[in-house]
């Protein structure tokens, strides 16, 4: 559930679901225009409103540069390429009515949808719908793991990457005792989870793992809590978004708790700054390269440097998953090239048998599920100014 | 549990709660006076917390360093602001609806409520904003608490308005005209109190206390979300019930107690039960004391 809608459908859980229904209905009329044949449909969904904005705003941002320059080059065999763009607003319930409305549009193929928790209940409809769906951002595991032969992910897993920072917390902070926290959301949860079991694995020991509730803002008696845990332990691993983690990290300062913070590419970004000033100076984040560091990544090509330039003169700065959704829709494209045809047979089929295909983010290889097995994740770490800079990178 | 955070934690749920209080204010003054839960409330509390990082950020512009000084403008302003707008609110959902059954002003007041925080997200988009850093963050440490600088001014300021509207309530021409009114309306304008403008006033005062818990809020935790007026709104209608609705030190007493209780739960269980554990509570509170912790409304005291 997403964390901003879920307090208010806690209380008045009727009546929200109403609006949302109602949200969800007036975009299936806006989006009401079906296809003509000439053209090759793309149904984008994203949290476009809401307190995970930022990133879906970029996310569209890169599929409209993909599909303006494909469409230039000549569309996708000869079909110009059209977007049909859904706001998830990061609700589940609205996130599966944009599923339904793009099955009714007859979209070919669906990029989507950025949180997990929308991804997996959405990816049973166009399952059933038989529509190709690639995305460049949900990382949680179960994804994939379904048995539906649409479903491929561009972007890595979260057992990977919380596998990353337990191995990072493990051996180069030496630490062995760390309170887990997460914000009770699919992708939190999946990255403490798969970071408590490695991290346990390894020999450490996870104390007090808890949800924490995001919409609530105060952290303070969790935090007065983690304090008073004896033996003291040795650093705070939390798996969520933002606010929250910048207001997290920030109270614990406030409270006099100095232990390594950890945290993960839901985090990465302006906002943790913003949100935690001075108190995320120092803090860890796992994430896959930025747009801007891929050229650190082996098999990156100078095409992630063309594609930052032209982003940057067009949008401003990208953030995380940006150069995911971009390659995303390229690989759409090349699968229905591989396969000579647009029709979800053919698209899935090419998606299948994508094979090092060289993309800004990297080269694509899918594996029986759906997985891209090239994704790899490095840690930053927070500097004075703000900025996150490369600290550890596990494949070098 | 140590003794050190048996406190901390009080500490901790006197804070938050602190501001629940105030929001709660709102709630009870409105239901004492016209029997209406007026959902608008949580809306407000958000539209005053952002006012407040305007206005912030607008004196830093004009290079105003005083911390004091700073506070205490943005704090009037968006107090003043939000409460004209609080008098729309009124003027526009709510006085046509006068005659017409009590479920129609709330409803009414459910569609004020999201029409608010959609207004918030809107116009300064889905980023939560930041308020300057204008106040020490510093910590303090009391012996073995730990405080900083605006949670103290949360409280002192969230009691020092509970004293000051009771005070207003109880002794002032207004306030007893706004007794007389919740007791009677019509034999009320029969005694040539203008009850129109009374049921204004509330909804003015009520938008005002919803501000200075939106503003104290900002500074405290530094950062305002567009959707904040849903938890906060929502639990400080609890803080209010608890309290006893309609009561002026009830919804202080009431956003304290859940404050402290629900900084207890999450001290005791993990976060996900904290809700639960609230909610329980207010059951227990109701089912022994149906008329909340104080009790009555704001006529029946006098």
């Amino acid at each position: 559930m997403g964390s901003t809608k879920s307090v208010a459908l806690k209380y008045l859980g009727a009546l929200t679901a109403a609006g949302a229904i109602a949200a969800a209905a007036s975009m299936a009329w806006a989006t009401a225009p079906v296809a003509a044949a000439s053209q090759f449909v793309v149904g984008f969904a994203n949290p476009i409103t809401g307190a995970e904005a930022t990133y879906g705003v970029s996310d569209q941002h890169a599929v409209e540069m993909a599909a303006a320059q494909i469409n230039k080059a000549g569309g996708v065999l000869g079909q110009q390429i059209k977007i049909i763009s859904c706001d998830t607003q990061a609700t589940p319930a609205i996130g599966v009515a944009c599923a339904n409305a793009f099955v009714s549009d007859h979209v070919n193929a669906v990029i989507g949808f950025f949180n997990s928790s929308i991804s997996i209940p959405a990816s049973a409809i166009l399952h059933t719908a038989n529509i190709p769906m690639v995305t460049g951002a949900s990382t949680n595991p179960k994804l994939t793991l379904q048995g539906f032969k649409n479903v491929f992910r561009l972007c890595g897993t979260d057992n990977y990457q919380g596998a990353v920072e337990a191995d990072f917390a493990y051996k180069q902070l030496h630490v062995k005792r760390v309170v887990v926290l997460n914000d009770e959301e699919t992708y939190g949860q999946g990255v403490s989870s798969f970071f408590s079991s490695t991290f346990k694995k390894l020999g450490g020991t996870v104390v007090a793992p808890q949800g924490i509730n995001a919409a609530a803002a105060d952290f303070s008696s969790v935090l007065t809590q983690i304090k008073g845990i004896t033996p003291a332990i040795q650093a705070i691993q939390f798996g969520g978004f933002n606010p929250a983690a910048g207001l997290l990290v920030k109270q614990a300062r406030a409270l006099g708790i100095t232990v390594p913070f950890i945290t993960d590419d839901g985090v990465i970004g302006p906002l943790f700054y913003q949100t935690g000033g001075a108190a995320t100076v120092g803090s860890y984040l796992s994430s896959a390269p930025s747009p801007q560091d891929l050229a650190h990544v082996k098999g990156a090509s100078k095409s992630a440097q063309t594609f930052l330039k032209a982003y940057v003169a067009k949008y401003g700065q990208p953030t995380n998953f940006a150069a995911y959704n971009y390659d995303c829709l390229y690989v759409l494209a090349s699968a229905a090239k591989a396969e000579h045809g647009t029709s979800a047979r053919d698209l899935i089929k090419g998606l299948a048998a994508t094979h090092k295909y060289q993309g800004v983010t990297g080269i694509v290889n899918f594996n029986k599920i759906g997985n891209n097995v090239t994704p790899q994740y490095l840690m930053y770490k927070v500097q004075s100014n703000g900025a996150n800079k490369i600290f550890w990178n596990p494949n070098a | 549990m140590s003794p050190q955070e048996l406190l901390q934690q009080i500490v901790n749920g006197l804070v938050v709660g602190s501001v629940y209080g105030l929001i709660a204010l709102g709630y009870t003054m409105v239901y004492g006076i016209v029997r209406l839960i007026n959902f608008a409330q949580g809306g407000l509390y958000e539209v005053g917390a952002y006012l407040g990082v305007f206005i912030f950020t607008l004196m830093g512009k004009f290079s105003l360093q005083n911390p004091v000084l700073a506070i205490a403008i943005t704090l009037l302003a968006s107090m003043v602001l939000t409460a004209g707008l609080a008098y729309l609110v009124e003027r526009i959902a709510y006085r046509p609806l006068r005659n017409a059954p009590l479920l129609a002003s709330l409803v009414s007041s459910l569609a004020v409520f999201f029409l608010l925080i959609s207004l918030v997200q809107v116009i300064t988009g889905a980023q939560p904003l930041t308020y300057p850093a204008v106040v020490s963050t510093t910590p303090w440490h009391l012996g073995p608490v730990v405080l900083s600088l605006t949670s103290v001014v949360i409280f002192v300021v969230a009691v020092l308005m509970m004293i000051g509207m009771q005070v207003f309530v109880q002794t002032t021409k207004s306030g007893k005209a706004m007794r007389a009114v919740a007791v009677n309306r019509n034999a009320a304008s029969l005694m040539g109190i203008n009850a129109t403008r009374i049921v204004s006033l509330t909804f003015v005062l009520g938008g005002a206390m919803a501000a200075a818990a939106g503003v104290l809020y900002g500074l405290n935790y530094g950062t305002v979300t567009y959707d904040m007026g849903e938890f906060g709104g929502l639990v400080a209608f609890t803080a209010a019930v608890m309290g006893g609705i309609g009561n002026v030190p009830g919804a202080l007493v009431g956003g304290l107690t859940v404050g402290v209780i629900s900084s207890f739960a999450s001290a005791f269980l993990p976060n996900q039960w904290n809700e639960a554990i609230v909610f329980g509570i207010l059951i227990l509170i109701l089912a022994l004391r149906p008329q909340g912790i104080l009790g009555e409304r704001v006529a029946e005291r006098a």
